[in-house]
C-alpha cells in the first residue's frame, strides 16, 4: 500500500504534511476508525519516546569512555618527551667521546692492519692441517658431495706445496677419506636398499670425479638386476597363494622395477634399450613364476581369489606400462588372462564332474539301503547338476564383473573367447561328461554292472527331467550370462544337447526295464525248473508264478510312486485263445506277431511295465523251450498262462502284447509235449481263484532233463 | 542288409554248423528238434551261383537234435547230441553219422548213451577230440575211429557250451558254467581260468578270440557281449549290449577277430565290432593311408529278419564274408557282411 501513497501522507518522510493527512483520515476513516486511529497514534508516539530516551543513554555512555580515553593518550606522550630529552644529550656525549678516541689511534693504524692479516694466514694454516679430520667428519656424516668439493679444492692449491712434508702428510690422509669416500659411493650404488637420490647423488658425484660413464651404467644395470633377482627369490619362496603372489610382487618387485626404471632414465637416457632390455627378462621371470602359481591352482572355489589375484596383476603391469616408457608388456599379460581363464574352466569341469560321481554313489548307496523314494533322488541328481553348473558359470562370471579391469578390454582380447569357452568348454563339457557316466552306467562298465536297476531308473529320469526343461534353462541362462548370441553356429545347439540326453535317458531306462525283466524273469524261471513232470493234474496256480505277478506289481508301484498317477489295476478281459480256444487256436499263435524288443520307451508307466513285461514272459517261454512236459505238465503251463495274462495284461500299455507272449508260451509248451490236452477253460479260472498250495504237495521225482 | 538269402525248414530247430571240412561251398548244416514227428538234419549249401539256398536233408533216427557239431576233417561226416521221446523211457546220446548224398538218412557210424541232455558239442580239429556238456557234466571223446569217451571231468552246475581254444593244441576247453566261464586244462582236468559271475543269471555262450590267445568273449541272458583276458579275470576287458534278451551265441570271426556275431531270443543277429580289443588294434594308430575307413566300435549290422528267437548263428568257412542264422521257427539266413565294412576290414 506504501507504494502508490503520496510522500506528503507519509509519516516516515520529510514532506510530510500533517493537513492533508487529518483531511485525508476525517474524509476516510469512520468514528470509531478515527478513535481507534487515536489510540494507535498515541500509543506510537509513547513508543518512539521512550526509544529516544534510550538511544541517547547508551551514546552518551560511549562518549564517556571515548573521553577518558583520549586523556590517557595524553599523558603518555607528555613522559614520551622527557624521555627524548634525555636521549638527545646521550648522544651527544658519545660523539664527543669518539672525538678523543680518534686522535689515540691515529699512529697505531699500520700496526692493526698487519695484526690482522698474520691472524688470517694462521686460521687458513690451521684449516688446512684440520682438513683430513674436516673431510673425516663429513664422510662420516655421509656428506659425500662436500668431502669430494673440499678435497678438489685442497688439492688443487697444496698439490703446489707437496714438497713439504706437513703438507704431503695432509694431502695423503686426505687423499685416503677421499678414496673411501669414493668406494663408499660405490658401495651406494651397489647397495639395493639404497634410496633413488642417494643413487643419483652417487651417480652424479662418480661421474663427476671422472669416473667412467659406461663402466657406472654398467654397475648400476648388474646391481639393479640383482635386486630385482633377489626380489624374485623371495616371491618364490615365500608367497601363500596366489592373491598373496600378486599382492607381494605388486608391494615388492613392481615398484622396485619402476624405480629403476625412473631412476635410469634420469641418470641415462641414452642407454634406455639395455634397460629395457635387462627389465624385460626379469619381468619375463616375475611372469613366469606368477603364471606357474595361477596354473596350478586346483581348486575351483578359489576363482573369485584369482580373478581377484589376475585383476591385480593386470592392472599393476598396465600402470607398469605407463610409468616404464618403451616397456610393452601386455600381450603375455592378455595371453595369461586367456589361460588362467581356461584353466579355471577345466577345474570347474573336473568339479562338476566329481560332484555327479558322488551324487551319483550316493544314491546307489541310498538305494542300497533300501531308500524307496525315487522322485527324490532322481531330482537330486538333476538339481545337483543344475546347481554345479550355475556355480562354476558363476564363478566365470567374476571374469567378466566390471570392477576387474580386464573386463574392459577389446571383446576380441578376452571376451569373445572366453565366453564361447564357458559355453562350449565347461556347459557343453559338463552335459558331455553327463552322458559319458550316463553310457558307464548304460554300458554296465566294471562293476557298475552290479548297481540296482532303480539307479538306472532314477538316473534316466534326471536326464529325461534335464532335456524338458533345465538343460534349454543353463544353455540359454548362460548365453545369457555371457551375452553370447543365441543363434551363433558356432555354439552347440540346444536340441543336440536335449536329443542326446533324451537317448541317454533312452538308454537307461531300457537297462532298468531289461534288468528288472530279468530279475523278475529269473526268479519265474528257476521256481518252474522244479516241476515239469507232475504225475496230477494242477490244483493251482504254481508260487514262482504268483511271486512273478507281485514283484511286477511291486515294480508298476514304485513306478506310480515315481512318476505319479493311478496305480489301480484296471480291469482286463481274458485272452481270447486262453479262455476259450482249444489247441488248434493257441497253435496259431507260431505265426503271431514279432514281439519287437527295440521299441521306444516311453516316460510313462504302461509303457515301461511293457518292456519289463516282454522281457520276462520271453524268458518264461524259453524256459519252457528248454523241458520236455507231460500231459498234467501242459495243464499246469496253461493255469500260470492264465493266471500271467490276467495278472500282467493290465499293467503294460498294450495289452496284446501280453496275450500274445502268453500264447507263445503256452504254443512252446504244447511243442514240448507229445500229447498235450488243454484243461477247460472254466476251470482255469476257478483253479486261479483258489489260494497256492504248498509246493512240496506237487513235487514228484519223475524228473527228466535238467 | 542287401545281401541275404532266406530258407525255411518247416519244423522247430535250435541248432547248426558250418561244414567245416569243406571249403569249397558255402554250407552249413542244421539239425531239428522237435519230439512230435521225425527229426532230420539239413545240409543248407548256395547253389544256382549264389542266388538261392540249396537243401538236402537227412532222416535223424535218434530223435531230436540237441547239438551238433561237423567233423572238421571229413565234409561227410557230422556228430550229434540227440534225445529221442518215442520209448517209455527218454533216451539221450551221441551219435556218429555219415551222411551218404545218395541216401535219404544218416548213416551211423557210433554212438555212445547218456542218462541226461546234452546242450553242447564240440570238434575240435587237431586232436580230433569232441567234448560233450550236459548238467555237471563235461565228457570229452575221441573220434578215431568212433566216440571213444577219454576223461570226465565233473563241474558244478548246468553247462550251456564248451568251446577249443585254438591255441593250446586241443588242451584248453573253455566252458560256460551257470553265471560262469570256466577253461579247462584237458591235461591236468582242473579248472585253472576262472570268471565268475560272468552274467547276471546265465553265462549261454563262450567263444575264444582265434587270433589273440588270452582274449575270450563271453555272452549271457543279460544281453551283454563281454570280452575278457583271462589273465585278469576280475573285470571285463570291454562289453557291449547288442540285445534286448538272452544271447544265444557268439561267434568270432575266423580271420579277422574285431568281428564278433550274436543272436538272441530278441530275434536279432548282430554283427558288432570291438576293434580297440582285436588283434589289430595297433593298426588303429593312423598311419600314411589316411583314406581307408577305420571301422568304429559298435555295431556294424543288425539283421531283422528273423520273427522268433535265434539260437544259432555260424561263420561260413568257404566264404570268410558269410554267415548263417538259425531261428526256433526253422528259418536260416545267409548273410553277407555288407561291401563298406569288408573293404574297410581289408584296408582297401
Amino acid at each position: 500500500m506504501g507504494s502508490y501513497k503520496p510522500s506528503v501522507l507519509d509519516l516516515t518522510k520529510a514532506d510530510f504534511d500533517v493537513d492533508a493527512y487529518v483531511a485525508r483520515l476525517l474524509k476516510e476513516k469512520s468514528l470509531d476508525d478515527l478513535v481507534k486511529e487515536e489510540e494507535e497514534m498515541v500509543a506510537s508516539v509513547r513508543r518512539l519516546d521512550s526509544d529516544v530516551h534510550q538511544i541517547v543513554y547508551e551514546n552518551y555512555n560511549k562518549f564517556l569512555t571515548a573521553t577518558n580515553t583520549v586523556r590517557k593518550i595524553q599523558d603518555e606522550f607528555n613522559q614520551l618527551d622527557t624521555e627524548m630529552e634525555s636521549l638527545s644529550s646521550s648522544m651527544k656525549n658519545i660523539s664527543a667521546l669518539i672525538g678523543d678516541l680518534g686522535g689515540v689511534l691515529g699512529d697505531k693504524r699500520e700496526d692493526i692492519l698487519q695484526l690482522g692479516s698474520s691472524y688470517k694466514v694462521v686460521k687458513s694454516l690451521k684449516h688446512i692441517f684440520d682438513l683430513p679430520s674436516v673431510l673425516q667428519s663429513h664422510h662420516d656424516e655421509r656428506n659425500y658431495g662436500e668431502v669430494i668439493r673440499l678435497y678438489k679444492l685442497a688439492s688443487a692449491s697444496l698439490s703446489q706445496f707437496s714438497d713439504v712434508e706437513t703438507v704431503k702428510r695432509v694431502l695423503e690422509r686426505s687423499e685416503r677419506v677421499y678414496k673411501t669416500t669414493e668406494e663408499q659411493l660405490m658401495e651406494q650404488l651397489k647397495n639395493p636398499a639404497s634410496s633413488t637420490e642417494s643413487v643419483t647423488n652417487a651417480v652424479d658425484l662418480l661421474m663427476n670425479i671422472g669416473r667412467n660413464r659406461d663402466e657406472v651404467h654398467k654397475v648400476l644395470l648388474n646391481c639393479s638386476q640383482q635386486s630385482l633377482q633377489s626380489d624374485l627369490r623371495e616371491l618364490d619362496v615365500n608367497h601363500a597363494d596366489v592373491l598373496d603372489l600378486v599382492d607381494k610382487g605388486c608391494g615388492s618387485f613392481i615398484p622396485n622395477l619402476t624405480l629403476i626404471a625412473t631412476t635410469h632414465d634420469r641418470l641415462f637416457p641414452d642407454k634406455q634399450d639395455q634397460m629395457l632390455a635387462m627389465i624385460k627378462i626379469e619381468l619375463d621371470a616375475f611372469h613366469s613364476l606368477v603364471s606357474r602359481v595361477f596354473l596350478s591352482s586346483n581348486d575351483a572355489k578359489d576363482c573369485s581369489i584369482v580373478v581377484r589375484a589376475l585383476d591385480r596383476y593386470y592392472r599393476k603391469i598396465s600402470t607398469c606400462r605407463h610409468v616404464v616408457s618403451g616397456l610393452e608388456f601386455s600381450k603375455p599379460t592378455i595371453d595369461l588372462i586367456n589361460e588362467v581363464s581356461i584353466h579355471e574352466i577345466d577345474l570347474s569341469l573336473t568339479r562338476i564332474q566329481e560332484e555327479l560321481r558322488n551324487v551319483l554313489n550316493e544314491s546307489r548307496q541310498a538305494l542300497n539301503n533300501d531308500s524307496k523314494d525315487l522322485a527324490a533322488l532322481a531330482s537330486k541328481i538333476e538339481h545337483t547338476f543344475a546347481f554345479q553348473v550355475k556355480t562354476a558359470l558363476a564363478n566365470l562370471l567374476l571374469f567378466t564383473a566390471s570392477d576387474v579391469t580386464f573386463s574392459a578390454l577389446p571383446p576380441e582380447l578376452f571376451h569373445l573367447s572366453f565366453a564361447q569357452n564357458a559355453h562350449e568348454r565347461l556347459l557343453v563339457q559338463a552335459f558331455d561328461k553327463l552322458l559319458q557316466l550316463a553310457d558307464d552306467y548304460a554300458d554296465a562298465k566294471g562293476d557298475l554292472r552290479f548297481v540296482s536297476p532303480n539307479l538306472l531308473l532314477v538316473f534316466a529320469f534326471a536326464l529325461q527331467h534335464l532335456s524338458n526343461k533345465s538343460a534349454v534353462y543353463l544353455l540359454n541362462l548362460c548365453r545369457e550370462q555371457f551375452a553370447l548370441a543365441a543363434a551363433s553356429d558356432k555354439l552347440t545347439s540346444a536340441t543336440k544337447v536335449t536329443t542326446d540326453l533324451k537317448l541317454r535317458a533312452q538308454k537307461l531306462v531300457r537297462g532298468y526295464a531289461e534288468r528288472n525283466g530279468h530279475e523278475i524273469g529269473e526268479h519265474l524261471s528257476k521256481g518252474c525248473e522244479v516241476l515239469y513232470q507232475p504225475s496230477t493234474s494242477p490244483s493251482s496256480v504254481r508260487s514262482a508264478v504268483r511271486r512273478a505277478v507281485e514283484e511286477s506289481l511291486a515294480c508298476d508301484q514304485e513306478l506310480t510312486q515315481l512318476l505319479g498317477g493311478e496305480s489301480k489295476v484296471k480291469e482286463t478281459k481274458t485272452s481270447r485263445r486262453l479262455g476259450a480256444g482249444g489247441l488248434e487256436a493257441a497253435r496259431d499263435s507260431l505265426w503271431c506277431e514279432r514281439i519287437d524288443f527295440h521299441q521306444q520307451i516311453h516316460f510313462n508307466k504302461a509303457s515301461i511295465m511293457s518292456a519289463i513285461v516282454k522281457v520276462l514272459l520271453k524268458i518264461f517261454t524259453e524256459t519252457i523251450r528248454l523241458q520236455t512236459y507231460s500231459k498234467f505238465g501242459i495243464e499246469q503251463i496253461q493255469v500260470d498262462c492264465y493266471y500271467l495274462q490276467r495278472g500282467l495284461a493290465s499293467l503294460v500299455a498294450d495289452e496284446v502284447v501280453v496275450n500274445s507272449m502268453v500264447d507263445q508260451a503256452l504254443s512252446s509248451a504244447l511243442k514240448r509235449c507229445v500229447d498235450p490236452v488243454l484243461v477247460h477253460p472254466s476251470r482255469l479260472a476257478q483253479l486261479c481263484e483258489q489260494l497256492p498250495v504248498q509246493l512240496g504237495q506237487q513235487r514228484t521225482s519223475s524228473s527228466l532233463g535238467y | 542288409m542287401a545281401e541275404c538269402l532266406m530258407f525255411g525248414i518247416d519244423m522247430e530247430a535250435r541248432c547248426m554248423d558250418a561244414v567245416v571240412a569243406d571249403e569249397e561251398t558255402v554250407a552249413f548244416l542244421i539239425g531239428t528238434q522237435t519230439i512230435k514227428t521225425e527229426n532230420q538234419v539239413n545240409k543248407l549249401y548256395v547253389g544256382n551261383e549264389g542266388a538261392r539256398i540249396l537243401s538236402r536233408s537227412f532222416r535223424h533216427p535218434a530223435g531230436e537234435v540237441r547239438a551238433l557239431a561237423s567233423s572238421p576233417s571229413n565234409p561227410t561226416v557230422l556228430a550229434t547230441c540227440a534225445a529221442d521221446f518215442t520209448g517209455v523211457e527218454p533216451k539221450y546220446g551221441l551219435y556218429v553219422w555219415n551222411m551218404d548224398d545218395d541216401k535219404r538218412t544218416l548213416g551211423q557210424i557210433g554212438n555212445e548213451d547218456f542218462d541226461q541232455y546234452l546242450h553242447g558239442l564240440v570238434w575240435d580239429s587237431t586232436t580230433n577230440r569232441t567234448a560233450v556238456v550236459g548238467t555237471s557234466i563235461v565228457r570229452i571223446f575221441d573220434m578215431t575211429p568212433g566216440p571213444q569217451a577219454l576223461q570226465t571231468v565233473p563241474v558244478d552246475g548246468e553247462v550251456f557250451e564248451a568251446t577249443w581254444s585254438p591255441h593250446n593244441s586241443g588242451n584248453l576247453l573253455g566252458v560256460s558254467v551257470g553265471k560262469d566261464v570256466v577253461c579247462i586244462d584237458t591235461r591236468s582236468a582242473k579248472d585253472d581260468l576262472k570268471v565268475a559271475s560272468a552274467h547276471s543269471h546265465r553265462t549261454l555262450s563262450i567263444d575264444f578270440n582265434p587270433n589273440l590267445q588270452h582274449m575270450l568273449a563271453s555272452a549271457g541272458d543279460d544281453g551283454f557281449v563281454r570280452i575278457w583276458d583271462m589273465r585278469e579275470p576280475s573285470q571285463p576287458f570291454f562289453s557291449f549290449h547288442p540285445h534286448a534278451h538272452w544271447i544265444w551265441q557268439i561267434r568270432y570271426h575266423p580271420v579277422h577277430d574285431q568281428l564278433l556275431l550274436s543272436v538272441g531270443s530278441d530275434a536279432c543277429v548282430v554283427l558288432s565290432c570291438a576293434q580297440t580289443v582285436s588283434s589289430e588294434v595297433d593298426d588303429l594308430t593312423p598311419d600314411e593311408d589316411e583314406f581307408s575307413e577305420r571301422l568304429e566300435d559298435g555295431e556294424l549290422e543288425r539283421i531283422d529278419e528273423h520273427e522268433e528267437s535265434v539260437y544259432a548263428c555260424a561263420w561260413s568257412v568257404a566264404d570268410p564274408w558269410t554267415f548263417a542264422s538259425l531261428s526256433f521257427d526253422g528259418r536260416v539266413i545267409f548273410s553277407k557282411v555288407s561291401r563298406k565294412h569288408k573293404y574297410a576290414l581289408m584296408q582297401l
